[in-house]
């Protein structure tokens, strides 16, 4: 009796510790899950404002290339503000706070799938890639972007742009003036200086960099993200 | 009797115990063998890109030693795609979500295969070396290449090569398959530095490119293999 006593605590600690695992499991199927979800809607809003800051540099591209730089037309500055200086609101940073946790505490063992497991290997070299990319295109803006600004960016105009709303994003302040009727004029600094051809390829430069970013790992990072979704709604039962 | 059965239950314990960490070890083995299988098929694509882009450096080097830029051929305008435009296609970027978790989890322990432990550790170095690499060719590209497509690169040619919404990769094989010839002209021709180009050029080639696939990815490659043959025969894991 006794024996057999022993022997079903044995017994009921094995399959408590099953059912440990399998609660654990689900926790981390159903964070990871919200976690990815958050990213690919984070995903769309700068996959938007990308296309349009691309569209921003065909824009300014073909101004440069072939008209005046002397008496430049409203549209000149919110293209030249968006392209050259504002970096920051168009990089997506994927998060991995819950991946980082699996990969750190050893739980990605609970998810047995292998259909799963290279998904998370996939993830996590998708993250990375993006990340590389982030970095490429900031050592870009640092150079040559910025001594080119420096030299020839006139930064009245987002200061007065800013007067309008203090405590609104530049890039909604952009949209709201491009709606607008009001002119904030600005020049072109230092324009003898100025090489056309120089800042054309800059800007062409800069978009192939951005948009390649954009076609090759952002996109390769949102499939994945994908597919880690439906994988973990078909695995765990989550909607 | 009652101490039989106490005892008893703690040699269960401590049997279950090496049960446990036994079949962890065959999980993570089995994770870890599919993580370095993916790999070894994403490096000898990796291989043959770079390979790919030496032998088009190669072609630009004696091009700039010897050749017109008043009227370039078709093959010029390929070689300066593959050879210093491209950096994704030979980027590698190894899996290491499963290698992570071993290490960070204090997992690795649970292989007492002491050759496989040295495997690893040596595959985490290899590793970082790749990483150090391709940061150093990121720098270079930064400061020499970079410049180059920014002074002579033509942007007309390459949206050309993008017509119809094809990706650069797109437009590039199917402008090598064709017999259509699109105008590529060298921006700034008459300031060409061919001594310096040549110059940046060799160096890129041999010093950093071909070096870090010859002996850093190369190291990686053998690791890898030697690593899942290791895990084949201690697992008896089947591909």
């Amino acid at each position: 009796m006794l024996f057999l006593a022993v022997f079903c605590g044995f017994l009921a600690e094995y399959k408590l510790e099953h059912v440990i695992e399998h609660q654990r499991e689900k926790e981390y199927a159903n964070a990871l899950y919200e976690e990815l979800l958050a990213d690919s809607v984070s995903f769309s809003n700068k996959l938007n404002a990308r296309l349009e800051k691309e569209k921003d540099c065909d824009y300014l591209w073909s101004y440069i290339k072939d008209s005046s730089l002397t008496d430049l037309p409203k549209e000149f500055y919110p293209a030249y503000t968006t392209v050259f200086y504002l970096i920051n609101s168009y990089s997506f940073e994927p998060k991995d706070g819950v991946l980082s946790q699996l990969k750190s505490s050893g739980s990605l063992r609970y998810f047995k799938s292998p259909a799963l497991q290279k998904l998370f290997g996939d993830i996590s070299v998708c993250i990375n890639n993006v990340r590389y990319r982030n970095e490429q295109e900031y050592q870009f803006f640092a150079n040559p972007i910025k001594p080119f600004m420096l030299k020839h960016y006139d930064f009245k105009w987002p200061d007065d742009l800013r007067k309008r709303d203090p405590n609104a994003y530049y890039l909604d302040l952009i949209r709201e003036y491009r709606k607008g009727d009001t002119v904030i004029k600005a020049n072109i600094l230092n324009l003898a200086s100025f090489h056309k051809d120089e800042a054309a390829n800059m800007i062409m430069f800069y978009k192939t960099m951005m948009s390649s970013s954009r076609s090759l790992q952002m996109s390769d990072y949102i499939k994945t993200n994908s597919r880690l979704l439906s994988e973990l709604r078909k695995n765990y039962n989550l909607k | 009797m009652l101490f039989l059965a106490v005892f008893c239950g703690f040699l269960a314990e401590y049997q279950l115990e090496h049960k446990i960490e036994k079949d962890r070890a065959e999980e993570l083995a089995k994770s870890f063998y599919h993580e370095l299988k993916n790999d070894s098929a994403t490096a000898v694509i990796k291989v043959q890109n770079r390979i790919k882009q030496e032998e088009a450096i190669k072609y630009l080097i004696k091009y700039f030693k010897d050749s017109s830029f008043t009227s370039i051929s078709k093959e010029f305008a390929i070689n300066f795609a593959y050879g210093i435009n491209f950096r994704t296609p030979s980027l590698f970027e190894p899996r290491t979500i499963i290698l992570e978790q071993l290490k960070n989890s204090g997992s690795l322990r649970y292989f007492k295969n002491e050759e496989l432990q040295q495997l690893i550790g040596d595959l985490t170095v290899s590793i970082k070396n790749i990483y150090d690499r391709q940061e150093l060719e990121s720098q270079n590209r930064l400061q020499y290449i970079n410049p180059i497509i920014i002074d002579h690169y033509d942007y007309d040619f390459d949206a050309r090569l993008k017509e119809g919404g094809k990706s650069i990769f797109e437009g590039i094989k199917k402008y090598e398959a064709s017999k259509e010839i699109f105008p590529f002209q060298m921006k700034g021709a008459k300031k060409i530095d061919r001594e310096r180009i040549i110059n940046v050029l060799s160096f890129f080639e041999a010093a950093v490119i071909s070096s870090t696939r010859l002996t850093f990815i190369q190291k990686y490659m053998e690791l890898n293999e030697e690593l899942l043959k290791e895990l084949r025969n201690k697992y008896h894991i089947k591909d």
